[in-house]
């Protein structure tokens, strides 16, 4: 049988915080899902707590996938970090959408826009006082 | 004169009780609700509630460590009148308890849970949902998804 799921950590240095972008490939079922979560739990047990997953080559996810990524996100949050997604195709997107998990985890359009708002997450987290609106 | 049968054309996969088919069931469930002209929505919602049956199926067989030969998910489509039909049979224990308790998909659902959203979602993404358990022929899931367009062909 073909190799169905692969999953690719990389680590990417911001202004004041480390991003590992973990990207998937394939597909997320009851026969992958694990993978995924020794990928992720590794990271959270070694507190690196900000992580992306990244879902451009992702062509499935089954409730399994979604329940690795729902835990991890609420251990992630445990340690003052955040799980993000990005770059899902319209398929898995949704997905997300149809059962409701877009609103609880936060979804990006791609890599970049996601790694943005972590670096903006940082900025507030290091200046809570400062703020991009207007003041009055 | 050629009589007309009366059984819809059935496709049958039975495959053995082990994850790894999963993806060849998928791939098999795509082929037919593109073959069907389904709409992109509906055939993901098929695509889903099969793997998530069966996906229930075999993790219930291995979990009784029920022998190779016996552990089997079998899996039956049928079109009719607009509607595709769908059977996920396996000769595991009874799950009428978990299958009454599971509530379709709605903004109140607990999402915070790491397993259990299986049958949520079949009664979610499908149009009816029914199920029966017997001593003979173990479980069996129906499944319907209507068509609001009328060109399905069998």
């Amino acid at each position: 049988m073909w190799k169905k799921f692969d999953v690719e950590i990389t680590e990417k240095d911001l202004d004041g915080v480390t991003i590992h972008v973990v990207s998937v490939k394939g597909a997320i079922d009851s026969s992958t899902f694990q993978e995924l979560q020794e990928a992720l739990q590794k990271l959270l047990d070694e507190r690196k707590c900000h992580i992306l997953v990244e879902f451009s080559e992702l062509d499935y996810i089954s409730s399994a996938g979604l329940g690795v990524l729902m835990g991890m996100l609420q251990e992630a949050r445990q340690y003052q970090g955040e799980l993000k997604l990005a770059d899902m195709s319209p398929k898995i997107r949704n997905l997300f959408d149809m059962l409701g998990f877009s609103r609880l985890i936060r979804i990006y359009d791609d890599a970049e826009t996601a790694i943005r708002a972590f670096e903006e997450d940082a900025k507030q987290e290091a200046n809570p006082n400062d703020s991009t609106e207007e003041q009055y | 004169m050629i009589q007309r049968p009366s059984a819809p054309a059935t496709l049958r996969l039975d495959v053995a009780a082990d994850p790894e088919w999963l993806s060849y069931i998928r791939h098999c469930i795509e082929g037919v609700t593109a073959h069907l002209d389904c709409p992109e929505e509906d055939a993901l919602q098929i695509e889903m509630s099969v793997d998530e049956a069966c996906a229930n199926s075999i993790d219930a067989m291995r979990r009784l460590a029920i022998s190779p030969n016996e552990a089997r998910v079998c899996v039956k489509l049928w079109v009719e009148e607009n509607q595709l039909h769908i059977q996920v049979q396996d000769c595991a224990n009874s799950f009428f308890d978990a299958f009454q308790r599971a509530m379709p998909i709605s903004d109140y659902t607990d999402r915070t849970q790491r397993r259990g959203y299986g049958l949520q979602i079949i009664k979610t993404f499908m149009d009816a949902v029914h199920y029966e358990h017997c001593s003979q022929n173990g479980n069996l899931l129906f499944m319907t998804k209507q068509f609001a367009h009328s060109t399905i062909q069998a």
